[in-house]
């Protein structure tokens, strides 16, 4: 449907229109890539305001360049401010957001933004195994996160695997002096915290103390469909583990972040339904962490093997902003990895804001939609290739013609 | 030992400067001594009373440790004795966030609300900490509980000169910085008190933290819990919450970061408190400036270093041009009482507005440590805590030549005769 409502919109020229105000541009592209239709050449994307008003087929613009695409999602941007992001003085604690330990004065903001990324997905730390709510917002813009939020209460986050427990001590030798001498201090233990929030919430345990109750309803909220459950896990075990708590307990939407080795469990991704965030791709295809000593694998392949199954993913940094491991770099690696271009595009952008259910807002260059854009100088994610340019909200926020 | 063989160059400028009109039984310099009824008249070149009024060659009375009146010659009662004084005379200067006199008491990590401690049964009232601060024009300090404590307790004013507390419960004390967090910032294995580097180092001047040697003793441990214990105390609706929320008590949160200050801005305007921010060194940045100019809360800043950066310093221009009230630290014992009057001019040279630098000093800040109501301007009822300067309080060359509180001179120190 939006693939014909897209050619027709093709066949129609636009024209041009004279720069009257900061909102207002006419980017002129050799190719613009709207992600919901077909590529069109000698394309057209005309702003207003801080929405796009129109995308066609046309001759001249504000600005030129080589290719348009749509601004990225980026579903783990991992600026933060860090422990102090999550309260860890309880291992679930489901009712906070981490909208409230958000530091929008980061340089790190600027950079990614700078590197194509206009929306984002903002977590707790996972030093928790329910470590609380993340936001969705842009990249850019004013420093108040109301101005920028595109959707709070966006996925409920958990984590799985060795993290959360990794800072935790058992108090066998000694007294317990803090409360890190908690569960859990293992995966098994990990997993166990994780269902018994889901059994209380099941049976309404503990509901007489407010903040149970508080961290039960927004659990309840999970198991009604209504809010996407998002946990990490690395290894194929926390996968697993993964999976199989949304079977037990039916909870309609799970996210897989990080997911590095989840390409080993395809019948298992397949079968339950989840949605996939693959970490950035290493050099060697070998994930260290930091906090434990794990070590997972991920192959170049990873994404193609997802697509190919058929199971729903994104692309995301990670947290990384060096020198080729941008969010647009992984775009690059998945392609050589086998990844098509559509697919590799879609998984920077509207697949990730589908996951989140910011699609109504950005993803794509449609009509109505947040006017967020990436100029490129050449095909995108071509290792020849560069953002030159950045608009966020009709905001241009990276001058091409400055480059 | 008489006066004029001390040979402080204040005090001889206070001889030069100063002398009786009429023989009033007590010898020049002497004005410590009460004078029949408690009465002082004293006429100075200049005398800045409030709000920017500068009354030239005016008269100052004072009767009982009060400001009777501030007029001219035709005030004069010709029946009590006059001082002259060749040059400007001001209300005496008070000193914001300070732990003067209280090194180390101000905080207790063990918890994490604290709401009924007091600063005012911290301090030792006898502390040379408050002897420099007097010595330098500050007549007040406001000494308020540290960092650490998400809900720290009761600030207090206490007047220099003696120890006097005006005020036991001037101010709450809260905390959103990243050192009331500071005992869980660091995840790791067994710790015993081991020290930890947990970047809680600050590059434009917060707050040193003990925080580092001990880890997850108790809530909260991130910004989001900070928020949600505090909304939970408030929404109990008791004691000094209940007080605050009314508007009845001032608030002082500590926040350094920008979004440390934002989110502390937005939090008082949810709870309608008000009060001032401490820290905040660049609350000139525009968004921050809004939220605070939303928030209706003013910024206790400094002191400021040799090195702060420009937009730190610049932020006190910024802010008054917005109209948000401003006040300096002293953070004594570890900084001197004269970077008090440093601060003021560094952010003077900085393009601040010379009146909202002055009433910084002394009008707002008497208002953001809740004690307006007898501090911080020379007006009839106010207490008569005043200093004599050389010449104006706001070129470093001027000097103190005398301090005056509660109506009698402190300093120099009577007893020096």
């Amino acid at each position: 449907m939006w693939i014909l409502a897209a050619s027709l919109l093709a066949s129609l020229p636009i024209p041009r229109l004279t720069l009257d105000g900061d909102g207002d541009w006419t980017i002129h592209a050799k190719v613009v890539y709207p992600v919901s239709g077909k590529p069109i050449e000698d394309g057209v994307v005309r702003v207003d305001g801080t929405k796009i008003a129109a995308v066609g087929k046309g001759g001249g613009g504000d600005l030129e360049c080589a290719a348009v695409t749509p601004g990225f999602v980026d579903l783990a941007v991992q600026i933060d401010t860090g422990n102090a992001s999550v309260e860890q003085t309880s291992e679930s604690v489901a009712r906070l957001s981490v909208a409230g330990g958000l530091d929008l004065f980061s340089d790190e903001w600027r950079r990614v933004l700078e590197s194509g990324v206009t929306t984002a997905l903002a977590l707790p730390a996972d030093f928790d195994v329910i470590g609380g709510l993340g936001v969705v917002l842009k990249t850019g813009g004013p420093t108040l996160l109301a101005a920028r939020l595109v959707k709070g209460d966006a996925v409920l986050r958990g984590a799985i695997g060795s993290q959360p427990s990794s800072g935790n001590n058992a108090p066998r030798f000694v007294e317990p002096q803090n409360f890190y001498y908690r569960r859990p201090t293992t995966r098994m233990a990990v997993e166990w915290v994780f269902r018994k929030a889901f059994y209380d919430t099941l049976q309404g345990e503990g509901a007489d103390d407010p903040e149970e109750a508080a961290n039960q309803a927004v659990l309840r909220r999970v198991l009604a469909g209504e809010l996407p459950l998002s946990i990490q896990a690395k290894a194929t075990q926390d996968v697993r583990t993964a999976i199989y708590l949304k079977e037990e307990f039916k909870i309609p939407y799970v996210i897989l972040d990080y997911a590095v080795e989840a390409w080993r469990e395809p019948e298992l991704l397949k079968r339950s339904g989840v949605a996939v965030v693959l970490p950035p791709f290493p050099p060697d295809g070998r994930h260290d962490d930091g906090f434990v000593n794990d070590s997972y694998f991920l192959p170049l392949d990873a994404a193609a093997q997802l697509h190919e199954q058929g199971v729903p993913f994104a692309l995301s940094a990670h947290g990384q902003r060096g020198a080729g491991a941008s969010l647009a770099d992984q775009a690059g690696l998945a392609q050589r990895g086998g990844l098509p271009f559509e697919a590799a595009l879609a998984a920077v952008t509207l697949d990730p804001a589908r996951m989140v259910g910011v699609q109504a807002r950005v993803g794509s260059i449609e009509v109505g939609k947040d006017a967020d854009l990436v100029l490129w100088s050449g095909t995108p994610f071509e290792p020849t290739a560069h953002v030159i340019g950045v608009l966020l909200d009709g905001k241009l926020v990276l001058d091409p013609r400055s480059r | 030992m008489s006066l004029a063989t001390v040979s402080t160059g204040a005090l001889l400028v206070l001889i030069s400067t100063v002398a009786w009109r009429e023989g009033a039984g007590d010898a020049p310099g002497g004005a410590a001594a009460p004078a029949p009824k408690n009465v002082i008249q004293i006429q100075a070149k200049e005398i800045w009373t409030a709000g920017g009024q500068r009354v030239a060659n005016g008269v100052l009375i004072v009767a009982d440790g009060h400001v009777r009146s501030i007029g001219g010659e035709r005030d004069i009662d010709p029946a009590q004795p006059l001082w002259k004084h060749d040059g400007i005379l001001t209300a005496g200067l008070i000193a914001c966030g300070t732990a003067s006199g209280a090194r180390g008491e101000l905080q207790d990590d063990t918890r994490s609300v604290m709401e009924a401690a007091h600063a005012a049964y911290a301090f030792d009232a006898h502390s040379q900490d408050f002897a420099r601060a007097l010595a330098a024009g500050i007549t007040a300090v406001s000494i308020q509980p540290g960092p650490e404590n998400l809900v720290g307790g009761f600030a207090c004013v206490v007047k220099t000169a003696n120890g006097r507390v005006v005020s036991p419960e001037s101010t709450l004390a809260l905390s959103l910085s990243a050192a009331t967090l500071g005992r869980s910032t660091t995840q790791g294995g067994f710790q015993f008190g081991a020290s930890e580097e947990d970047g809680l180092a600050r590059a434009d001047g917060g707050p040193e933290s003990s925080a580092r040697t001990q880890r997850g003793t108790r809530e909260p441990t991130s910004y989001a819990g900070a928020l949600a214990l505090l909304d939970k105390l408030f929404a109990r609706n008791e004691g000094p919450f209940a007080r605050a929320a009314r508007g009845e008590l001032p608030v002082t949160i500590e926040a350094w970061d920008r979004h440390e200050v934002l989110r502390a801005a937005q939090f008082a305007h949810a709870h309608k408190l008000n009060g001032a921010i401490r820290g905040a060194p660049l609350a000139g940045d525009p968004d921050v400036l809004a939220a605070l100019k939303e928030s209706k809360l003013g910024v206790i800043v400094g002191p400021y270093a040799a090195d702060q950066t420009r937009p730190s310093l610049e932020s006190v221009k910024r802010l008054a041009e917005a109209g948000v009230p401003v006040a300096f630290a002293l953070d004594a014992p570890g900084h001197a009482p004269e970077e008090l009057r440093l601060s003021a001019v560094r952010a003077l040279a900085a393009g601040a507005p010379r009146e909202a630098v002055w009433k910084a000093l002394t009008e707002d800040a008497a208002r953001l440590v809740g004690a307006s109501e007898s501090l911080g301007r020379l007006v009839p009822g106010q207490e008569a805590d005043f200093v004599l300067w050389s010449g104006d309080p706001l070129d470093l060359q001027s000097r103190v030549v005398a301090v005056f509180v509660d109506g009698s001179r402190a300093w120099p120190a009577p007893s020096a005769r």
